[in-house]
């Protein structure tokens, strides 16, 4: 029972991983706080949904397809909203992130109504057995999709010159465009790859988990807990956080009950920011921010 | 302007006279989010504390007060003193902790959130505050027509501006908007800021915990999803940050603006249009964000003198 709940935990953990890595690029480095990032996991799932209603495609494919599409959403309302707001103070940011959170909601309940939706596909719906343990073959294929793609994206923000110039531009924006690091333009792209992994992350529940226009809250708020937890900002305490979440969860639904599964996953959140609570997110980074953007204009 | 505001408040008051019944209770939101706005205002305009979390002052006001009058059978005066308490305790002990540890801007946002996360997954799990089945308070309201809610309501939103209004002017609220602004400087000048943001969380909750002792009164249902919900608090704070968030009339207009849209496109739209209110909402603040970042009230401010400025620039 209890090994059951820590495999279960660990495959979450896995996904999670996967959803919260972007949101370490978008909060932990960028120091955007999307509070939309759930409601894109969201979107991903109804669009590996439509497509597999309408062209029987399988999610694992839509997945692919999630990625550019979303990249380029993601891109779009970088340049078009949020970088309006980057020489404001963060509250405009949250506020902006809940309104857009809100219109990515509304639309889904104006398309799909408010209605959970499942997709079961053939393939995926038998059981794996490894000893006594039962692990079903959406979420295992889920969970190594999910740790493939993680993998991809960590190197891509390590070893790219795009990583880089991301990474250096988190650091120090002023020094990040006098080396001649086009910020804007990194920003942007940086952003537009989180939501994609993260739309893509979307697909690749949909084979195990039940999605409605409500499920976006519940992922943004685990991703947020996550990347405070792992230190926001730092990769390898993202994926530690996100196995502990994962674990934390089921851990919680077997021994407490499964209505309180996330109680512990906010009380640990809060302790997580009482220890680490230093008010506002590196405020020197703040404070060069104004001036990196005033050089270009 | 002094004959105008006092034409501008008896229009206001006589309007639920004339008014049919879908306006009324149009109008009662309309003042119920207004009001809950200013109370809000008070930590996240004065003290500049974005709480995304005052839902579970408004939960935990209507379902104490709910369940100590109705299924405790306590008279009305000693139900509502005990919700309030209650929710002062919990603001309390939120509080000392929570700037204590220096918890400030996005982290003060998301603790705020964590919390009501918390009580709604306990009432929502607890039976004996009727768990996901809700609380329903009995079919009969009080009042017979809505006429005397509106009322009620207006009376709290006008007794609540002012009290901002009083407190706005006052050391106390000066010492909150310097903690706003600078909080070291605060510090420097001798005001305890810690203390300061406290009182101010105090206030705020117990402001939102009457308006939802009034909302239990006026809907009769408490459902932890809804009462102790995300949105709730979102639309609490959407109200005050589209209308402005340094005065007392941003929340009011804010939500005398936002309301009616999300309620209208509800009501047109039918149930088929499900979401539209929600996209509207959306709409607003990032329009809001984009264009008015500090509150549509002080963006008109700033259209008219500009206009005028023109005006008299041509003539001159």
């Amino acid at each position: 029972m209890l090994a059951q709940a820590l495999l279960s935990g660990l495959i979450m953990g896995g996904i999670y991983a996967l959803v919260s890595i972007g949101l370490t690029l978008i909060f932990g480095v960028l120091k955007i706080v999307n509070f939309a990032h759930g409601d894109f996991v969201m979107l991903g799932m109804f669009l590996a949904y439509s497509c597999f209603r309408q062209w029987g495609l399988h999610p694992f494919n839509s997945a692919l397809i999630a990625f550019p599409v979303f990249f380029v959403v993601g891109f779009l309302i970088e340049r078009g909203l949020i970088e309006k707001t980057h020489r404001r103070e963060q509250d405009i940011q949250i506020i902006l992130t809940l309104g857009i959170a809100a219109v990515i909601q509304g639309l889904c309940t104006f398309l799909f109504t408010p209605a959970f939706r499942t997709v079961t596909v053939t393939g995926l719906a038998e059981v794996v057995s490894i000893g006594s343990l039962v692990i079903s073959k959406a979420k295992l294929f889920g969970f190594l999709a999910a740790v493939l793609f993680t993998c991809l994206f960590v190197a891509i923000l390590k070893f790219t010159s795009l990583g880089r110039a991301v990474r250096a531009s988190a650091d120090n924006p002023v020094g990040a465009l006098l080396v001649g690091i086009d910020l804007p333009f990194v920003r942007s792209t940086a952003f537009a790859l989180g939501i994609a992994t993260v739309g893509m992350a979307g697909a690749l529940v949909m084979p195990f988990l039940n999605v409605s226009p409500e499920v976006g809250a519940l992922f943004t708020l685990r991703a947020f807990v996550i990347v405070v937890l792992g230190g926001m900002g730092s990769i390898q305490g993202t994926l530690a956080a996100s196995l502990c979440i994962g674990l934390l969860e089921s851990m919680g639904a077997a021994l407490l009950s499964d209505s309180l599964k996330q109680l512990p996953i906010f009380f640990v959140f809060v302790v997580a920011l009482y220890l680490r609570g230093s008010g506002d997110i590196d405020p020197e980074i703040k404070s060069y921010q104004p001036s990196a953007l005033d050089l270009r204009r | 302007m002094k004959r105008s505001l006092a034409v501008a408040v008896l229009i206001v008051v006589s309007l639920p006279l004339w008014l049919e019944d879908y306006y009324q209770h149009i109008m009662i939101l309309v003042c119920l989010f207004g009001y809950l706005g200013i109370c809000w205002n008070i930590l996240g305009g004065l003290a500049g504390q974005l709480s995304l979390g005052a839902s579970l002052f408004f939960g935990a006001g209507a379902y104490t007060y709910s369940i100590l009058h109705y299924r405790e059978a306590l008279p009305f005066g000693m139900s509502v003193g005990l919700a309030v308490l209650l929710v002062l305790i919990l603001a309390i002990a939120i509080g000392i902790p929570t700037f204590r540890f220096g918890l400030s801007g996005v982290q003060f946002s998301m603790a705020t959130i964590a919390f009501a996360e918390m009580a709604r997954i306990l009432v929502l799990h607890e039976p004996f505050l009727g768990a996901a089945e809700g609380f329903s308070l009995p079919f009969q309201s009080v009042y017979p027509s809505k006429l005397e809610y509106c009322y009620i309501i207006i009376a709290l939103l006008v007794s609540a501006a002012v009290a901002f209004w009083w407190l706005e002017g006052r050391n106390a609220g000066l010492a909150l908007k310097l903690v706003r602004e600078h909080e070291a400087t605060a510090e420097a000048t001798g005001i305890n800021a810690r203390a300061s943001k406290l009182a101010a969380l105090c206030m705020s909750a117990a402001g939102i915990a009457i308006g939802g002792i009034f909302y239990a009164e006026y809907f009769l249902y408490l459902h932890p999803d809804s009462e102790f919900g995300f949105d709730v608090s979102v639309r609490i704070a959407a109200a005050s940050i589209f209308g402005g968030r340094v005065s007392v009339l941003g929340p009011v207009i804010g939500s005398a603006i936002l309301t009616p849209l999300a309620e209208g496109s509800r009501a047109l739209v039918g149930v088929g249009g499900r979401g539209v209110h929600q996209i509207i909402h959306g709409l607003a603040l990032i329009v809001a964000c984009v264009f008015f970042p500090s509150g549509i009230v002080d963006g008109i401010r700033r259209v008219i003198s500009e206009g005028l400025r023109r005006y008299h620039g041509r003539d001159a």
